[in-house]
């Protein structure tokens, strides 16, 4: 794509503050979930009952819980799963999305109704009813987290996309290339769709922390990952009745998601602002 | 006859009503001639063109015979081995009729390379060959570059170079020169007129301004309402109009009153331009 429109845009970004903040923030944190629990001298599962509900100190970074597991490797573990279920859900969405909205739009009239109505009812599908349901079908783990998290969530992305489309599917330089003889699956994904690739990124920037607090919150509840597993949604849930004795064990796996969180958002926003072509120029 | 048309029709249905932008045209372009359509804003004129390409939706009555063919019945995939191949367009606003997101060179490249007609390295080659004779400054340099750094005039030879690359017989020229001020378009005129000689294809200019049509076409066709009012070589049409709205239409060019050499000079930049070979812009 077209070089010095992301050169721009990288450029609008970094005088960002916030926005470059929120990228180190990300980069710190995909590197602790690579490096953390390998720095650590315990696994993510080993019990020392000897050593339970120790507060954060020099043996334990960021103390432990009940049954005396290491919190550090415990969280970074944990952060593995949740980045990793964010960003791949987030990608399935990107894909089925983009596909779904951008043949909607250039299809247009009965198949364009007919495909967004489609996505209509889907989304009025309850996305908790959902993964219960596949919770009960398949049984608990990452494939139904992931299965019930994008059969509902791509429907933004398809929607945002479908109007992107609609917005340049008349302009000049389709007519241009349709009267070269181009076929529609050209038209598609040489002339459409890297023309609305901004907004698909700064969407895409925004459905992952979505995608990651649904994991905790899925976890959270005991329908996603199950202990001695840990992510950030179940650590909370484990942390949570001990809130008042043993603050740590759910200070730190919350400030893990509210870190992510912000930080996804906020460069989601400032990307959205720096990759808007109307903002251009 | 290369292209024969009988009695074109074009409607729209627009709210239970039918707009009715064509009504029974029939005109005929022999080969290798060159023939203006002239006619005010929603004449007809474009409308009637595209629709021969099918770039235009709409309920279509009439024939039009391309080599044998009729153009009015295509269906989609007969659509593409004529678009590009057979029949070349050069559409109106040179800014937004090429893909900001591809390379210039891609863009001439494209047809060539789905129409099967050149492999990526020898489309390269002709490419570059194509940039040269639309008389691209510096073509090497400019294949690498996205339009948005090229000039108006440049990007309206870069479209002439994507619309000739495929060697079409008949080239459609779509208000190519409205958007550019008056010295490019003396240029881009010239250019056209060269080309026509030079590779010996038909050509056919829609336009408003009788400026362009006195330029380069032989044989001039007046739309009106979507009808064909007048019909004849360009000295009788320009000099003596028959039909009332032709003689409208002339009476609407403002006359510079000779008042000296320079300001005849002045008059005819295309002439100046050619014999000075000055700077391309």
């Amino acid at each position: 794509m077209d070089e010095s429109y992301w050169e721009d845009a990288w450029l609008r970004l970094k005088q960002n503050k916030g926005a470059m903040i929120a990228l180190g923030v990300l980069l710190w944190l995909v590197m602790m979930a690579i490096v953390g629990p390998l720095v650590s001298p315990y696994a993510y599962s080993d019990i020392h009952l000897e050593s339970a509900n120790q507060p954060p100190g020099a043996k334990f970074w960021f103390g432990t819980d009940d049954l005396g597991r290491d919190l550090f490797c415990r969280v970074f573990w944990g952060a593995r799963i949740s980045l990793f279920v964010g960003v791949v859900a987030a990608m399935i969405d990107m894909a089925l999305g983009v596909l779904w909205g951008s043949v909607a739009a250039f299809s247009g009239g009965r198949m364009e109704g007919a495909m967004m109505r489609f996505a209509d009812i889907l989304y009025s599908v309850p996305q908790l009813l959902v993964a219960i349901f596949l919770t009960v079908i398949r049984g608990s783990g990452m494939g139904t987290i992931l299965l019930s998290m994008t059969i509902t969530g791509w429907i933004n992305m398809a929607r945002i996309v479908r109007g992107q489309v609609l917005q340049i599917r008349q302009s000049d330089f389709v007519y241009a290339a349709k009267s070269m003889g181009a076929s529609r699956g050209r038209l598609l994904f040489r002339h459409l769709i890297p023309n609305v690739m901004g907004p698909i990124i700064a969407t895409m920037t925004l459905t992952v922390p979505v995608a990651i607090f649904t994991e905790a919150f899925l976890s959270f509840i005991g329908l996603g990952v199950q202990i001695p597993a840990a992510s950030w949604g179940n650590l909370i849930n484990d942390g949570l009745p001990a809130m008042n004795f043993y603050p740590w064990r759910l200070i730190f796996p919350s400030l893990m998601i509210t870190l992510t969180m912000l930080s996804f958002n906020v460069l989601g926003n400032a990307l959205r602002d720096v990759l808007d072509p109307r903002l251009r120029r | 006859m290369i292209l024969d048309v009988k009695n074109l029709k074009v409607s729209f249905p627009l709210r239970g009503k039918v707009i009715e932008a064509v009504r029974g045209i029939s005109f005929g372009v022999e080969e290798g001639e060159a023939v203006g359509i002239v006619g005010e804003s929603g004449s007809g004129k474009s409308v009637a063109v595209q629709r021969l390409l099918g770039l235009v939706e709409g309920k279509v009555e009439g024939e039009a015979w391309f080599e044998g063919e009729n153009l009015l019945q295509m269906r989609e995939e007969e659509w593409r081995s004529v678009r590009g191949v057979k029949i070349g367009m050069v559409f109106q606003d040179p800014l937004t009729s090429l893909n900001p997101t591809m390379k210039l060179g891609a863009q001439v490249m494209e047809g060539l390379v789905f129409h099967g007609l050149a492999k990526r390295h020898e489309g390269k080659q002709q490419a570059l060959e194509w940039l040269r004779l639309v008389r691209l400054p510096d073509p090497e340099t400019r294949f690498d570059q996205y339009p948005h750094q090229l000039s108006g005039g440049m990007r309206q030879r870069a479209l002439i170079a994507i619309a000739l690359a495929c060697h079409p017989h008949l080239l459609i020229a779509d208000e190519s020169t409205t958007a550019l001020d008056t010295v490019t378009q003396a240029q881009i005129l010239t250019l056209l007129k060269d080309l026509q000689k030079q590779l010996q294809m038909t050509l056919l200019v829609i336009t408003h301004d009788f400026g362009v049509v006195a330029e380069i076409c032989t044989r001039i066709l007046v739309f009106q309402e979507g009808k064909l009012v007048e019909e004849g070589p360009i000295d009788q049409i320009l000099y003596a109009p028959k039909h009332p709205y032709t003689q409208m239409l002339l009476s609407c060019v403002p006359k510079v009153p000779n008042v000296g050499p320079v300001l005849s000079e002045a008059q005819n930049p295309e002439r100046q331009i050619a014999a000075n070979a000055g700077p391309v812009t």
